[in-house]
């Protein structure tokens, strides 16, 4: 960029962590670190005691989380086989994901949260520069997404981190706490692969969205 | 504290309800033209997009209780009018002007609410 | 000068029987409902104005709070300009400063608060970068769009005549239409080109040197423009929003976009997929001067050059909000009686 920073502009694949929190896995050309440091990375919560009525629990006629086209928090927004893609200028980061069609805009400019945001699907973002790394601080999310599994509470916070090692990888790590949910911060690492093919994402719209319900079973 | 208010007149806040001036798609299934007031409990308040909703239990002559679905403007549009999302909390007894669905369905989409404290607030 | 207090109910209460007792009238009760209704204007009031901290060392942030209730223009001053109704900004201060919120409410009145912040020491004052002047430029010496910018209102356009046999595409709607004039409709779909500029919520562009982002508050969908020379797709997939590219002519930004589907309007036509849209921007004073020609020949006889908009920057907000469709209502029950 003009300014010096790293251009994290270009489309990228989604990629869903290895089962069990193993092999980080990455949608698209050879990946250097998938897994990320650490041992806790990619292992999932621990939940505060009281707090479990936040694990979800799906049953046999449950269309799932995906049924409604409604936004996806991220980091869960890089777990759906979609592409997302990043527009790099002067003063933003906007992140726009092909699935649901969401965006979010990131000032870089060094804005601070509103006093009292909005409680958001996507939530309320702020970024900087940590040296080549892009840091994102969101808050002001409502308490309508789940994340990896978990529902939150709008005191939800999290902090991630994109940086490109490599012209065709972004790196990326989601510290997650919710003090009312989570005993403690965790983290979520990423690899997504450049999609070097493809210009931009494409438009998605949720014109015919059954209601699923009524196909599970004999009413 | 450092309140002035200008000379002016000001407006007494009588009289009945003006259709808003854009909503969101037609308000012709709500009878704009002869406004309708119900005043009663806020059961949710649902802050949403297109429309925020408020539910209200009220009570009708015959005392019993029917809950009106009240249709307000979207976010975009509240937030301009100073509205937030716990503007209206449950268990708030307000009072609600607008156009009754022309069906009879307890149903309305309102333009000026009176919160629970008095304060009128347009919606 | 030291730190004013906020507001507190009891200012609030004192504003509101203030605004009352202007005329030397006395709150009168409800008259009974006469014939023809007129407007309701509810008093416009400030509930809180705040600075956080109300006192720093030179060089400190400091937060404004406020909140108002029915405003018809808000903005404080000195620094920050036009704001929305609740809010939040970082100002950084070089020396004690007061500022002070302006609103206006019905009858051009209007209402003041003011807050001082102590600064100790001096400092020059950090300066938000804005990309909102007329004059902002890319690196490369383009103009530089971004920002965002509102409604234009809905100008009456006089359309080309249909081609024979076209008639079916003019819009006729009847008393039960639940689409408006501007066809927002209950179920959040993208307006397309034009269009998605007929409604009242702003948009936002973002602009890199290689392509345009515009991104649409309602209902939340964007285009991208790419400047880099590009051509169109040569079988664009049909898409609410269409295909786009845009290129620099001296200080306009021309756009062409193919590749819409059949589904949205414009201004009170339906159109074909072979709909075509030139669009050309430039950047004014007080926004972006805005001026489109479609055409399609399956339905107007010749090219329609829609009346010329400026599209109003809106420095009061630093970029669109969140617009997730989440409720469906049924609203076909509510127009015939049981």
């Amino acid at each position: 960029m003009a300014n010096g920073k790293p251009d994290l502009s270009g489309v990228y694949n989604n990629s869903v962590p290895g089962a069990g929190g193993g092999r980080g896995a990455a949608g698209g050309r050879g990946v250097a670190g998938g897994r990320g440091g650490g041992s806790g990375d990619n292992a999932g919560p621990v939940l505060k005691p009281g707090a479990e009525k936040f694990k979800v629990v799906r049953g046999p006629n449950d269309a799932g989380q995906y049924a409604d086209c409604m936004p996806v928090a991220p980091p869960q927004a890089f777990s759906v086989p979609y592409q997302f893609q990043i527009v790099q200028s002067a003063n933003h980061v906007i992140i726009l994901h092909e699935y649901p069609g969401t965006f979010r805009i990131i000032p870089t400019n060094g804005v601070a949260h509103p006093a009292d945001p909005d409680p958001t699907w996507l939530g309320d973002s702020v970024g900087r520069w940590d040296g080549d790394t892009l840091v994102v601080d969101t808050i002001g999310f409502n308490d309508k997404t789940e994340i990896n599994g978990y529902r939150h509470t709008d005191a939800l916070h999290i902090v991630e981190r994109f940086s490109r090692p490599e012209y065709d990888v972004v790196q990326y790590e989601a510290t997650i706490e919710d003090p009312n949910v989570f005993a403690a911060p965790w983290k979520v690492t990423r690899s997504f692969g450049l999609r070097t093919d493809l210009a931009k994402i494409d438009e998605f719209v949720c014109e015919h969205n059954p209601d699923y319900g009524k196909f599970f079973g004999k009413q | 504290m450092n309140l002035r208010l200008t000379a002016g007149t000001v407006a007494i806040s009588v009289m009945l309800t003006a259709t808003p001036s854009f909503a969101h798609h037609s308000t012709a299934m709500y009878n704009m033209a002869n406004p309708t007031t119900v005043t009663g409990v806020v059961k949710r308040f649902e802050w949403t997009n297109p429309h925020a909703y408020i539910y209200l239990e009220v009570k009708d002559e015959q005392g019993k209780t029917v809950e009106w679905a009240i249709e307000m403007m979207s976010l975009n549009h509240l937030k301009s009018y100073g509205w937030a999302h716990n503007t209206v909390q449950p268990g708030d007894t307000i009072t609600c002007t607008g156009g009754a669905a022309k069906s009879g369905d307890p149903a309305m989409l309102s333009s000026l609410i009176k919160l629970a404290d008095g304060r009128m607030i347009k919606s | 000068m030291t730190a004013s207090r906020s507001f507190g109910r009891r200012a609030v209460a004192v504003a509101s029987l203030l605004s009352l007792c202007a005329l030397g009238q006395t709150p009168a009760p409800p008259p009974v409902a006469p014939a023809k209704p007129t407007r309701v204007v509810p008093p416009a009031r400030i509930v809180s104005f705040t600075a956080q901290p109300s006192s720093v060392q030179a060089g400190q942030p400091v937060t404004l709070v406020w909140a108002t209730e029915n405003p018809s223009g808000l903005s404080i001053d000195p620094e920050v300009g036009r704001v929305t109704a609740r809010g939040s900004r970082q100002v950084n201060p070089a020396g004690t400063t007061t500022y002070t919120l302006t609103i206006g409410g019905p009858n051009n009145t209007h209402l003041t608060s003011s807050v001082t912040v102590t600064v100790a020491g001096a400092a020059a004052a950090a300066v938000r970068p804005t990309t909102n002047s007329k004059d902002a430029r890319m690196p490369d010496g383009k103009p530089d769009f971004t920002g965002v910018y509102g409604f234009a209102g809905v100008r009456g356009a006089v359309a080309p005549a249909l081609k024979p046999g076209a008639e079916k595409f003019k819009i006729v709607r009847g008393p039960n239409e639940i689409r408006g004039n501007t066809t927002l409709g209950p179920d959040c779909v993208p307006l397309g080109v034009p269009q998605s500029f007929v409604t009242p919520y702003p948009f936002q562009i973002v602009q890199t040197p290689n392509m345009l982002v515009m991104i649409f508050e309602y209902p939340n969908t964007f285009r991208f423009i790419p400047t880099d020379g590009r051509p169109h797709l040569v079988d664009p997939d049909p898409t609410w929003m269409g295909d786009a590219v845009g290129h620099w002519d001296d200080d306009m930004l021309v756009v062409d976009t193919i590749g819409f589907n059949d589904k949205t309007e414009v201004s009170g036509y339906m159109h074909t997929e072979a709909l075509h849209v030139v669009e050309r921007y430039r950047r004014v004073e007080t926004g972006l001067q805005y001026d489109v020609t479609v055409e399609d020949p399956n339905v107007w006889v010749s090219p329609w050059a829609l009346p010329q908009r400026i599209l109003p920057l809106r420095p009061e907000l630093e970029h669109v909000e969140e617009y997730v469709c989440e409720n469906h209502t049924d609203y076909t029950r509510y127009f015939e009686k049981k």
